[in-house]
């Protein structure tokens, strides 16, 4: 309730305002309570969700990337928000594997984000990331995209529950199985979710949800404490108080949670200028990669001081009242509260 | 270094092109395309020899004898291409090797009156290899 008072919610899903911010060819970031879209002249460039490894788990955790190389790129480039960029120059990836795997983390984050179409939060214009641009993607096409992955997860297995609960196998003899479905069931514990599969063997989530929906239409795999089914996508489109998001119980990604409001508080303690090519370039990549994708509508996140619907083409200027207050801030006297 | 685009295109170079894409097998994206795709709709071509190229990667039977399907290697499909052949063009299908998750294929529509599919298949194999490996 607190968060919805302050947060300047537009009420509208996050889709619809991805599309009117495509139209007008905008720069900037949208954050949802699920992940936050990167745009860049109304181009999809990067995106970033809490239950998706980002682009430089999936290149360490799988060893395609030393993880000394991965940080000495954002070391050197981070600032310059060419990251991806230096990744090639500096020869330890080849173009075509940067943009693959780009992509891959790309629509992987904003099938989870759109998943849950909650009303935006908040749009950043002007804000760029640090990654810098691969390959940029038309918005409709990951619209597209995302709600095509719907429908064939439906196909598979019409159960939504095992996207989101601990999953347990139903059986423990040997089963021949493709080998990334092994690979999958073998981390399958009785305890850890989709998301946390995923991250165990550095794999996109989605491509783990198709195949853990594929173990439980074979009756191989089960959730374990059926969580309540989440509100349909579609009702969240509707005005009124926010719903709270259905949030995987993952300790890290509480603490994560937490780390990201704080040092969005910090930044808010300043007289905070983000001009048109700026990026969110982090003072800790790590902790800010992980937790930033999921930028919660928290009490007293910072305002846009214009609606996300205005001109983009201008520096926006942040303010908070008091510079050393790390509480999170008051809502600006304009902010109206809309739910 | 190539990227999907340049690597798209070298294969359009290729005799008798008509069509290539990078396409995700198990979600049946095409994450690029170039030239022409059958019946006009890319999206509806990736979606399909996905699931034709899915099947390939999941089938024991066609996997190398002796492939031990949860060893290291497992990380790599065990199938390297698919050909299928029609009255007038070749669809060729060309897993690409990455150490980390990533699940594509090249597809290349060759026409059969003008391609060779001996050189595209060695071409498309080198350009499988250099999109990722340089």
């Amino acid at each position: 309730m607190i968060a919805s008072a302050m947060t300047p919610r537009t009420d509208e899903p996050a889709s619809v305002l991805l599309g009117t911010l495509a139209a007008e060819r905008a720069s900037g970031a949208l954050s949802t309570e699920w992940g936050i879209f990167y745009l860049s002249a109304g181009h999809v460039v990067h995106v970033e969700s809490a239950v998706t490894a980002d682009l430089g788990d999936l290149l360490t955790h799988s060893g395609a990337l030393a993880a000394d190389g991965w940080w000495q790129a954002i070391d050197e480039a981070g600032r310059g928000c060419r990251v991806g960029r230096q990744l090639v120059d500096s020869g330890q990836l080849t173009t075509g594997a940067l943009e693959l795997c780009h992509l891959g983390a790309l629509f992987d984050a904003a099938y989870f984000v759109l998943a849950h179409d909650g009303p935006a939060l908040r749009f950043r214009p002007g804000v760029t990331h640090w990654l810098g641009a691969v390959r940029s993607v038309p918005v409709d096409t990951v619209l597209r995209e995302s709600r095509r992955r719907r429908e064939l997860l439906h196909r598979i297995w019409p159960e939504p529950t095992i996207d989101l609960a601990p999953l347990a196998r139903v059986r423990r003899d040997t089963v021949d199985l493709p080998a990334r479905r092994g690979r999958t069931l073998a981390q399958v514990d009785g305890v850890r979710t989709a998301a946390q599969i995923a991250g165990a063997l550095a794999c996109r989530t989605f491509h783990t949800l198709v195949e853990l929906r594929r173990l439980a239409a074979a009756g191989l795999v089960v959730p374990v404490t059926p969580t309540p089914a989440p509100a349909p996508a579609t009702a969240s489109a509707e005005p009124g108080p926010a719903p709270r998001p259905v949030v995987p119980d993952e300790p890290d990604t509480a603490l994560l949670l937490l780390f990201l409001h704080a040092l969005e508080a910090l930044l808010s303690a300043r007289d905070y200028s983000v001009p048109k090519g700026d990026c969110s370039w982090p003072s800790r990549p790590t902790s800010w990669t992980n937790c930033v994708g999921s930028a919660p509508a928290y009490p007293g996140s910072r305002a846009p001081s214009r609606p996300p619907s205005t001109d983009s083409s201008s520096p926006t200027t942040y303010r908070r009242p008091s510079p050393r207050d790390s509480r999170p801030s008051p809502p600006p006297p304009s902010a109206s509260p809309t739910a | 270094m190539p990227g999907i685009d340049e690597s798209l295109l070298e294969a359009m170079r290729l005799p008798g092109a008509r069509g290539a894409s990078v396409v995700d097998w198990i979600s049946g994206l095409a994450l690029g395309a170039v030239g022409d795709a059958p019946g006009g709709d890319a999206e509806a071509t990736a979606a399909e020899t996905a699931e034709l190229a899915r099947l390939a990667t999941e089938s024991g039977a066609l996997a190398p004898a002796g492939d031990d399907p949860g060893g290291p290697s497992g990380k790599e499909p065990p199938v390297q291409d698919l050909i299928i052949t029609n009255a007038d063009s070749y669809h060729l299908l060309r897993f690409v090797a990455t150490t980390f998750d990533s699940t594509v294929f090249l597809h290349l529509w060759l026409d059969r009156g003008e391609g060779n599919l001996a050189l595209a298949r060695i071409r498309l194999a080198e350009m499988a290899d250099r999109l990722v490996l340089g």
